[in-house]
């Protein structure tokens, strides 16, 4: 992917409107748009700065679309797993950790047609997590991290308000299928919408069955919610049950209705203190 | 594809799931609970939905509840590079609100992209009208596409000081 280096710099506040606080910046990278929203008054800009260098720098190791990649090289077998970086073998701890939990639904060497290793399932996810803790070592306290549409979320959008994130409406572009809040936690999607049909049940090597449109996950840590949703996605009809299993995390799923008409929100217990606004 | 017949039984259905699951696979889990929102959950129907909070005011798409703008007037987003073109959208705003996205560029140099472009302009405009009236911070599940017209946007509401 050729990764961008678009950059929104903060514009100066034109005359009539009240100044801006706080930090925002969007630039694409790991095939995707990433942006960040830092409410705190006081973080230096050279924090986003540090932390997109960070975004860059695992998109130029871990990428499967990077033919020199660390993870393009082990995946090739000109390299072993005790030859990798120790970030590469934590990815990989964490990956096999996801497999187990989800019973091979999350499977990095199942989801290319190749048989190549691909992690970018949970890859992101942790990627952001340490951006984020790139940010915090700068004072950041109240901060947003999108990427592509997993989000790590901490503290407040502004005192005494919590920050409100949509989940997409799977069928209908002009509508957000509810809002959750999150005060200190992440939120992942997985769904057929997203470019494609891009999860594949491993058993079946096909797209998920069933009327499964969208799953969201929502729990503590992006790295795991990331995988979370892309297992519980390839399972089906299955995975939100599997997801009501795990400690600490909730879900909801979006399912199409038999004639396609419209489509139905189901959540998991817990899913509900998430919710942003009464149902 | 229909797996799950009707929709009163799609609560009862996950609950059983879930429990056959929660007995078959070891997690961790420490809830007693293993019923899948077993009233029903919330229909979510065509006409906007039960979840949808749609007295949005001043909040605009990826723009923060807490900051508030009075701009009135048409802002041009940034170009934003993608893979397969470039992304540019014209935000009209009155008193702060958007009130119009018009798409100035989409990926339209290939025949594939431009197919995706021209289904996909109304599409991404409603997912920004939409993110206002819900007054969200940011969605969740945005497509590839959508987050770079989102970033023009945000460009846009940027120089407004929405």
């Amino acid at each position: 992917m050729t990764a961008g280096r678009e950059q929104i710099q903060r514009l100066a506040p034109q005359a009539g409107t009240v100044p801006l606080f706080g930090l925002r910046r969007v630039e694409q990278i790991m095939g995707t748009a990433i942006s960040f929203d830092v409410r705190d008054p006081d973080v230096p800009p050279a924090a986003l700065d540090e932390a997109f260098d960070h975004l860059r720098d695992v998109d130029r190791r871990f990428s499967t679309y990077k033919p020199d990649s660390e993870v393009s090289r082990l995946s090739r077998g000109e390299m072993s797993e005790d030859d990798c970086s120790p970030d590469l073998r934590r990815v990989l701890e964490l990956c096999e950790q996801v497999r187990e939990t989800s019973q091979g639904y999350f499977d990095i060497r199942a989801h290319r047609w190749d048989g190549g290793l691909d992690p970018s399932g949970l890859v992101k996810g942790w990627a952001l997590e340490d951006a984020g803790r790139i940010l915090e070592a700068a004072g950041a306290r109240n901060y947003c991290i999108n990427g592509g549409g997993d989000i790590v979320i901490r503290g407040e959008a502004a005192p005494a308000t919590p920050w409100r994130i949509g989940i997409r409406h799977p069928l209908q572009a002009d509508k957000v299928a509810t809002v959750v809040s999150v005060h200190d936690g992440a939120v992942a999607t997985s769904g057929a919408y997203e470019r494609g049909d891009h999860v594949q049940d491993p058993f079946t090597g096909k797209a998920p069955q069933g009327d499964v449109l969208s799953i969201t996950i929502v729990g503590p840590n992006l790295t795991f919610a990331d995988g979370y949703a892309t297992a519980a996605f390839a399972m089906g009809p299955t995975g939100l049950a599997w997801v009501a299993g795990l400690a600490g995390y909730a879900g909801c799923a979006i399912t199409a209705d038999p004639d396609g008409s419209n489509g139905r929100l189901i959540w998991t217990p817990g899913f509900e203190r998430c919710f942003a606004d009464p149902h | 594809m229909n797996l799950l017949p009707k929709r009163g039984v799609i609560g009862g259905a996950l609950a059983a799931l879930a429990l056959a699951l929660i007995l078959s696979f070891k997690t961790p889990s420490s809830t007693g609970l293993v019923t899948v929102n077993s009233n029903g959950g919330t229909t979510l129907n065509s006409n906007g939905g039960t979840t949808l909070n749609s007295n949005g005011t001043t909040s605009g798409s990826g723009s923060g509840t807490g900051l508030k703008s009075t701009y009135t007037g048409q802002l041009t987003g940034q170009a934003v590079q993608i893979p397969f073109g470039t992304v540019q959208v014209q935000v009209t705003m009155q008193n702060g609100k958007i009130t119009d996205v018009q798409t100035l560029q989409l990926p339209g140099g290939q025949i594939r992209s431009q197919q995706i472009g021209q289904y996909a302009a109304p599409q991404l405009r409603s997912e920004v009208l939409a993110a206002q009236s819900a007054q969200v911070n940011t969605i969740s599940g945005a497509t590839y596409t959508s987050m770079a017209y989102l970033q023009s946007v945000q460009s846009a509401l940027d120089q407004a000081g929405a």
